[in-house]
């Protein structure tokens, strides 16, 4: 009985594990004072500045199941409202937050370029990187 | 010709752009330059009681970029490239004559202020940022937006904007110079007003679905004409539902122009693909001593958002207005 009870709290816990995290340059000024909103607002590129720091928000491609998670808990949009706010943004001249292809090259590319911010999963995150949030999913 | 050389110039941009995975819509990159190309066209078919007309509309080409705080943009259409008539009589008109609908460079001080320079869009009402058929709810558009200020000021456009738990913007319309296009076409320039003055400001809230705008300015025709205008506007948007409103007037030099012209608007999404339309318009115009008011019953299907087929029927209060209209647009 009582491994049962066990087996089911840690089943609990873990589906209440991050989804996500977002990362920066470990050198950068973008630090932890950033909140899910202004988070949002870097990545409809109405942020594109923390003091004189220009900032660069990736997107992993459409079809991983991170970007899902991050554009509904984050980005609160559907697929439809995203693409009918960058077709605009297109017309008027800005480009959507560049898209990398494995979250290995995310985590390379904020490694190597300040200003660079992502969202990985937490357990790929290292030491050459630093988070700036975390997400947490469920209750 | 000059069209063959402009699609050869879209292909080669195309097959030769930066970005290894396009996505409609968002153009490409050229060459890893800070420049990207993109470009939209329409095509529409009209029928009224003596008016029968397939046109190719909007044919434009975009390119734009930045370079740390500097942008720019440029873009050039071609309107009514292609031009059938089967009423009131059957011609054919092709006619490929490019004019500057935009040209501006500008400068991003930071988040809250910005500069531009040159021909863009009046940050006018909701409907006039982004006026082209394939980013817009119908194939028509309002007459409001056609009739009371300029849809494009050629000069300085200054921006401020604040961010907290709601969005203001102020935007400053500064103009003391003909329209860019005038310097190429001088007796056809591309704008709804062929001004030579422009100044206006424009306050916008937007606080969770909600956003309302006040514009106010005054402007002067090549024509030497002046006219001041006045326009409220206000819009709801969740992801099944949005609700748009303007409403303005216009005066010429203390009696009326244009007394109203305003719509109310509702758009409701049954599918992310599947929208209807539903639009009330009513105007008078002293100018051209038109008065009218009319339903607008419209719906939209976008495969893919930038891909739009729209039909709408238009019942009007002078009935040989009445029209029905479809189109075919895309942004790429």
């Amino acid at each position: 009985m009582l491994r049962i009870i066990l087996t089911t709290a840690l089943l609990f816990f873990s589906l209440q594990a991050a989804q996500f995290v977002v990362i920066a340059n470990k050198a950068s000024k973008i630090g932890k004072d950033l909140d899910a909103n202004e988070i949002r607002r870097i990545y409809l590129k109405k942020r594109r500045y923390i003091d004189t720091l220009r900032l660069i928000p990736l997107n992993l491609s459409a079809s991983d199941p991170l970007r899902e998670s991050f554009q509904r808990t984050i980005m609160s949009m559907s697929d439809r409202q995203l693409a009918s706010y960058w077709a605009k943004q297109h017309y008027l001249g800005h480009r959507p937050p560049l898209t990398m292809m494995s979250v290995e090259s995310v985590i390379a590319f904020v490694r190597e370029v300040d200003g660079a911010i992502g969202y990985v999963p937490k357990e790929a995150v290292d030491a050459s990187v630093k988070i700036i949030y975390e997400q947490r999913e469920g209750l | 010709m000059r069209f063959a050389v402009l699609i050869a110039l879209l292909f080669h941009l195309f097959a030769y752009g930066e970005e290894a995975a396009y996505r409609p819509g968002e153009g490409v990159q050229v060459a890893g330059l800070p420049l990207y190309v993109g470009g939209y066209f329409s095509l529409n078919y009209r029928q009224q009681e003596e008016l029968q007309q397939l046109s190719l509309d909007d044919l434009a080409l975009l390119a734009y970029g930045d370079d740390g705080k500097f942008f720019y943009l440029a873009e050039i259409e071609a309107s009514d490239s292609y031009l059938k008539n089967w009423m009131p009589e059957n011609s054919t008109n092709t006619e490929l004559r490019f004019h500057a609908e935009r040209l501006y460079f500008g400068y991003d001080f930071n988040d809250i202020n910005s500069l531009k320079i040159g021909k863009y869009n009046s940050p006018i009402g909701f409907w006039n940022l982004t006026p082209v058929n394939v980013l817009r709810d119908t194939t028509s558009s309002p007459v409001s937006t056609e009739i009371l200020f300029p849809k494009y000021t050629t000069g300085f456009g200054l921006s401020h904007h604040t961010y907290s738990a709601s969005e203001n913007s102020i935007n400053l319309m500064m103009q003391q110079t003909r329209d860019l296009d005038a310097l190429y076409n001088s007796d056809d320039v591309y704008n709804n007003f062929d001004t030579d003055r422009h100044y206006g400001i424009g306050f916008v809230h937007t606080l969770g679905a909600w956003s309302y705008q006040l514009n106010t300015g005054t402007f002067h025709t090549h024509l030497k004409e002046t006219f001041f205008y006045l326009m409220a506007s206000l819009c709801y948007e969740s992801e099944t539902f949005k609700l748009l409103s303007e409403i303005g007037s216009q005066h010429d030099r203390g009696e009326f122009s244009v007394p109203y012209a305003g719509y109310v608007q509702g758009v409701y999404r049954f599918t992310p693909q599947h929208a209807g339309i539903l639009r009330l318009e009513a105007y008078k115009d002293d100018t051209r001593a038109a008065k009218d008011a009319f339903s607008v019953f419209g719906y939209t299907y976008r495969p893919i958002y930038p891909v739009a087929l729209k039909a709408e029927y238009q019942l009007h209060s002078l009935h040989s207005e009445d029209q029905f209209l479809i189109s075919f647009s895309v942004l790429f």
